[in-house]
This record gives structure tokens, sequence and C-alpha cells, in this order.
């Protein structure tokens, strides 16, 4: 949710230099400005982290520990409990081969307040980075296996219906819901990716939206 | 409290294992116990012992002892056997001249032997002159005494063999009918350490120990040392051998009547007289081999002078308690080396080196005057340590065969699994393709669904090599029980709802 008028900070956490290293030089060309660091481990990128306060945080799933040990998906999906405990507004840009281990995490996700996205490490560098930028951009995406169907909370359904029913500007809502106008635009990037709305389809988000939710049957 | 309970329960766990491991060892020291009372034992402690003592480090010739040895070559220059009394008396009077301190004739003279029987007759006049007669009877005649020499001055040479024929211990003094006589060596001992301000007297806790000064001859009990009911009548002790190859200076009769011994060697010393000539038949097994009767009896005089005016060991035992302590523990060190060594090999070197450390103990200890068990205390060590050795291995070889048969079972599990599963998928690919209709988009699909496939059977097989705490639900669900309960109710109710179609009851 950072505005990209000053120049992003960025944290990336991968032992493997490799993807890490095209992704940080994509990012680069587009954010000529940003300031990078780089940790190998779950503890140096707790620390990195903890110091640094970054708009995004680049997270591969299989990490190790601690210098030395072995690298399991579960360093990672702790790691990531602790940064969205810890920072809420915190974008995070999640790597993994395999999103199954991040299940656990859905419910948090999903009151998560920075932008979340995981890619595939299997997709090509291009399709990741635009992954990256979009939680940097504090959007939403989740692979299909985190999803079931349609899932919503009952706070983004009254917020769809307070904004295509009703018709009312974010601030409105924001008022009638008790929230913050930051947090209703956050509703709506998770709505938008449970209905598998991205920004890249260069249509109006906002329309599209309000059509998919009613051919989802979300409001009337 | 809670640094405690694991120690505890540490202790505990280690008790259990020693009762499981301790019981098969503790009836082996049992039975070998039982076979020590038994006195099947005796035999290997009696080896034990003649072989330690013949590897004691050699001690020097005793200088209080002359033996005069009457040998083949004297009775062919005397040219008639027995030796007649004229030849003793004449001996007996050679080496009075050098004034010995004591003469012991160890030869039967009960009856004359002519020529010069009046002058030997003569010769056992002087006080310090010694003759021989036989204590016990063994049923046959028994010897008598000189009828010229007074009865304080005639011992009896009755000599005590063990069952395997082998001489190992002295009898001192024995009761006959009213009287309590003494053996030749004591009373020639005696009067050599009268000599030197020493009197026979009684031990104060027993009776019959014979006590000179400081030193108290212990007397043999039917179970000393390696000993099973033994015959210990009247008053014996063990004989403690001077172990040397010639312990004792030896001159011959014809030596003496020619004046070729010096004199020295007779001055102020104990001469036994007795027979070295293989035909009279006077030999006894030592253990050192066979040995004339003289010989042995010099040994008797030589230990008891050397104890008492030397301080030179003589052979102890132990109480019959300390010895079953001391097989008890080496029993109990041969089972701990099967419970704390792990692996075979080095158990069956801690066995050698203990074997060794027993074997030298004991050995120093005999040299010391100490008489430890040994048969059976090597064969507890060998036995628990051996025995449990072998069923180590046993273990070993089973937890071997165990750890194969789950490998085989995993891999059995494997090649099922990417039989029934995904070398199906990758049939059905296969045949579309050949078929000509795979549509690009399909093929996506199927392609995914085949990774998938393959990920799963990585994951199960993980799931059975290593043991977790994990929890697995059907549908191929694995909840990490570790996990918060928060997160681990998410994924049971994404199990559900995902299987939803399965509950006929919850559809919508």
């Amino acid at each position: 949710m950072q505005s990209t008028s000053s120049p992003p900070k960025i944290v990336a956490i991968d032992d493997h230099a490799m993807i890490l290293t095209g992704i940080v030089d994509l990012l680069k060309q587009k954010y000529p400005e940003a300031e990078v660091w780089v940790a190998q481990t779950k503890q140096a990128g707790q620390e990195l982290i903890a110091s640094q306060h970054p708009d995004l945080a680049i997270v591969d799933l299989a990490i190790p520990n601690q210098t030395g040990s072995k690298a399991t998906a579960e360093n990672g999906v702790t790691l990531l409990e602790g940064l969205m405990q810890q920072s809420p507004l915190l974008n995070i840009a999640v790597l993994s081969a395999n999103a199954n281990p991040l299940v656990r995490l859905k419910p948090q996700i999903d009151n998560h307040e920075g932008g979340f996205t995981v890619s595939d490490k299997g997709w090509a560098i291009e399709e990741i980075v635009k992954r990256v930028n979009m939680a940097l951009e504090g959007g939403r995406f989740l692979p299909k296996e985190m999803k079931l169907g349609l899932e919503l909370k009952s706070e983004w359904l009254e917020m769809l219906r307070l904004a295509f029913e009703e018709g009312l500007t974010d601030k409105a809502i924001a008022q009638r819901m008790s929230v913050a106008e930051k947090t209703v635009q956050n509703y709506f990037t998770k709505v938008q990716d449970v209905l598998e709305i991205y920004r890249e389809d260069g249509h109006n988000l906002r329309s599209q939206t309000a059509r998919k939710a009613r051919e989802a049957g979300l409001i009337d | 409290m809670k640094r405690i309970k694991p120690r505890w329960r540490g202790l505990k766990r280690e008790f259990k294992v020693w009762q499981v491991g301790a019981i098969p060892g503790l009836i082996v020291i049992a039975l070998v116990l039982l076979l020590r009372a038994a006195g099947m034992l005796q035999p290997l402690e009696l080896w034990a012992f003649d072989t330690f003592m013949q590897l004691r480090p050699p001690e020097s010739i005793d200088e209080q002892i002359l033996i005069v040895g009457i040998d083949e070559k004297d009775i062919q220059s005397v040219g008639t056997y027995p030796v007649p009394d004229a030849q003793l008396a004449d001996l007996i009077e050679q080496l009075q001249a050098s004034q010995p301190i004591a003469i012991g004739l160890d030869i039967v003279r009960d009856l004359p032997v002519e020529p010069g029987h009046a002058r030997l007759i003569e010769a056992f006049r002087t006080a310090n002159v010694f003759g021989i007669e036989q204590a016990r009877s063994n049923g046959i005649v028994r010897t008598k005494p000189p009828p010229a020499l007074p009865p304080e001055r005639v011992g009896f040479a009755d000599l005590i063999v063990d069952d395997d024929g082998t001489l190992r211990r002295a009898l001192l003094g024995t009761p006959t009918g009213t009287e309590y006589k003494l053996s030749l060596p004591l009373l020639l001992m005696e009067r050599y350490l009268s000599d030197r301000g020493f009197v026979m007297e009684s031990s104060d806790r027993d009776e019959q120990t014979v006590r000179f000064g400081s030193t108290e001859f212990t007397r043999f009990r039917n179970h000393s040392g390696g000993y099973v009911n033994a015959n210990d009548y009247g008053n014996q002790i063990l004989i403690n051998y001077r172990s040397s190859k010639s312990p004792f200076h030896v001159v011959s009769l014809t030596d003496v009547l020619q004046e070729r011994v010096d004199s020295a060697l007779i001055h102020d010393r104990i001469i036994l007289i007795g027979m070295t000539a293989a035909s009279a038949g006077d030999i006894v097994q030592s253990p050192y081999g066979e040995t004339y009767g003289v010989k042995i009896h010099a040994q008797i005089v030589s230990q008891m002078l050397s104890s008492v005016l030397q301080g030179r060991p003589l052979l102890n035992v132990w109480s019959d308690r300390w010895e079953y302590f001391w097989i008890l523990g080496w029993g109990v060190l041969g089972i701990s080396l099967a419970r704390f060594f792990v692996s075979p090999l080095t158990i069956l070197a801690g066995l050698i080196a203990s074997s060794v450390l027993l074997i030298g103990v004991s050995y120093a200890a005999l040299v010391a005057g100490w008489w430890l068990p040994v048969a059976p205390v090597l064969l507890v060590l060998v036995l628990n340590g051996a025995g449990l050795t072998a069923s180590l291995f046993y273990r070993y070889q089973q937890d071997l065969q165990a750890r194969l048969r789950d490998r085989q079972l995993v891999i059995e599990q494997i090649y099922t699994a990417v039989h029934n599963i995904p070398v199906q998928t990758l049939k059905g690919i296969l045949s579309s393709v050949r078929q000509g209709n795979a549509s690009p988009n399909h093929f996506h699909e199927d392609l995914e669904r085949l990774e998938q496939e393959l990920r799963a059977i990585e994951e199960s097989v993980r799931q059975e090599i290593l043991a977790q705490d994990n929890l697995h639900l059907c549908g191929g669900v694995k909840l990490n029980l570790q996990h918060p309960l928060h997160q681990l109710l998410h994924e049971v109710y994404r199990a559900t709802v995902m299987r939803s179609r399965d509950f006929h009851a919850c559809k919508t």
C-alpha cells in the first residue's frame, strides 16, 4: 500500500541467488532508485526487515533457518507468519515451487492489509516480476491451490453491497463500515483476486469487479 | 523437580535394562559358584596355581640349609643297599666336626642295618641329631622311629599329596591316638630358631596354629584357596615353594666323607640327610615336577625359617566371603562390558583387556603371597562378556534384517504408487498424443496433474521414512500437529470443504 512516488526499499530473502538476481535486475529497471538488501537465511532476513522497514519483502518459501542448515518450506512459512504479525502493512511477494505449505496461513493472509502475491518459481521471470510488482503496489494474487471456489469474508460482501448496490464512494463505505479508507481499497484487491480480476486486463477494475460479482451472484 | 525427573527416569530405565541383561548374567555367576562349591573347578584352580608358581621370579639359594643327598653313585661306592649304619655314623660324625645347628636324618632306621649299628647309636647321642618315623599308617605297617633316639628328637616324615598326585601342603603336627606328633621340618626349624631366641608358641586366636615371634603359620582349612573339601587333618600349611632351579646347596655322601665340602656350608646350618637316588623311591610330585622327599622337607624348613627371620611371605588365602565377592565383582564387570560398550568388537577388546588384568592381578597377588581364585573368576568374566557379546551380535543382526525389510517395503510402496497413478496418467497422455487429439490446453492440464501426482508420492514417501508427529487424514491430507491450533483448524476446514461432494448431507 506504499505509494510509489518515493524510491521503494526492498528486502529479498532467498538462498539461491539466480532467480533473485533476475528479479532484482528487472525491478531496478523499473525503479532505478530502489534500495535492495539481500539475505540468505530466515534469521538474517528477519533482522534486515526489522532494521530497514522495507516496502516490499520478496521471500522464497524454501530457505534455511540459519547458515548451514537445511532449506525447508517450513522456515519460509514461519517467517511469513511472523512478518504478517509484526508488520500488517508490509507488502510481501512469495516465490515457491509448491504453494501447499502456505495454505495454513490463508486466514492470516486474508486479514493482511499489505500486498500479498505468490509466484511459482517455474514461471518465466517476467511473469514473476509482474507478481512482485503487483505486491509492491498492494495487490493480491494467490494461486489456485489456495482458493476454494469463491471464498469471501463477510466484510468483503458488505463492501461489495455498499459499493455497487448503494453506489457509495470508498470514503462513504469506510464511514459506514467504520474502517479506514485504505482498508476498503484493500478489501477491493482481495475480492478482485478471488474473482480473478487483475490490472493487466486493461479494463476498468471497478466495473469489471461489479460485473463479475453480479455474475457470481454476490450482489443483485 | 523438572531436572531430577528425567535423571530419575534414566536411572529407572537403566535399572530395567539391567533387569533384562543382568538376570542371565547373574544366573551364570550362580552356576559357576555352584560348580565351584561342588569342587568341579578345583583341578582348574590347582592347575592355575601350579602355573603361576612356576612363573614366579627366581629366588636366591637358601643359605640356612644344606642337603646331603645319598645318590646312585654313593650307593654304588658303598656297594650295598640300604646304606649301612656305619656310613651314616661316619657321615654324622664328619658333619658334626663343622658344628651344624641340627642334623635331620630323613632315612628310615627303625631296624639296624649292620655293620656299624653300635656306632650309629653312638652318633644319635648328640642332641642335635633328629630322625624320622611315620605318624599315620594309611592302613599298612607304620614305620617306627630309630629306637636309639629319644621321642623329642623324632619327627614324622609324612607328606600330604593332593588327588592329582601333587604335593602343595606341609603337615606340621598331627594327633596320633593319645599323642600329638610334630614333623621333622618343624623340629629342625624349632631347634634353629631357639638358638636365635625364638620359642614355638600357639597363636592367640587358634591353639593349633604355630607361632614364632610375630609370625603365625595359618592353618590350611578344607576350603582354603581353590580347594574344596580337602583333607585338613592335623596342622597343615600351604607350601610357598622357594622359586629357583636349585634353591639349596646339595652335596653327596661321598663329598662329605671325602671332606670335599667346605665347612662353611655345614657350620651353623640345618643339615638334611636323605635319599636322592631314583632307585630309593623317595620321590614326590611338586608344582615344579618330580622332587626327592628330602628336598620337600628342606622347602618346608626353608619357607618357615625365611618367613620368621627374613619376612618372606607365606601363602595366604581370602575368607570365603571375600572370594565370593571377588567372583561376583568380576562377573558383574563382565555384564557391564556388554552394557556400556555398544559394538561387539569393543566388548571383545574390553573382555580381553579385563581378562589380562585379572590374570596379572592374580599373578602379582600370588607373588606377594596371596592365592586368589582365578578359574571361577575368569569363567564368569568370559561367559558373561562373551555370552552377552554373542547376544549383541544377534541383536545387531536382527536390527539389520528389520531395517532391510523396512527398506524393501518402502521401495515396493513407491513402485506401486508410481505405477498406479502417474504412470496411468502418463499412459493417458501418450495415447491421446498418439491418436493426435491432444489439444495444447489438455496437454498442459495433464502435465500439471502429472506433476502434482508425482509430488504427492514424494510427500507420502517422506511420511513413511520420517516418523513425525503427523496426523494423516484420508484424502491424502497431512496435518503437522506441531503447528498452531488455528492453522490446523483451517487446514481441516479446507480439507472438509474440498471433499464436500463426499458428504451427501452437506450438499449445497
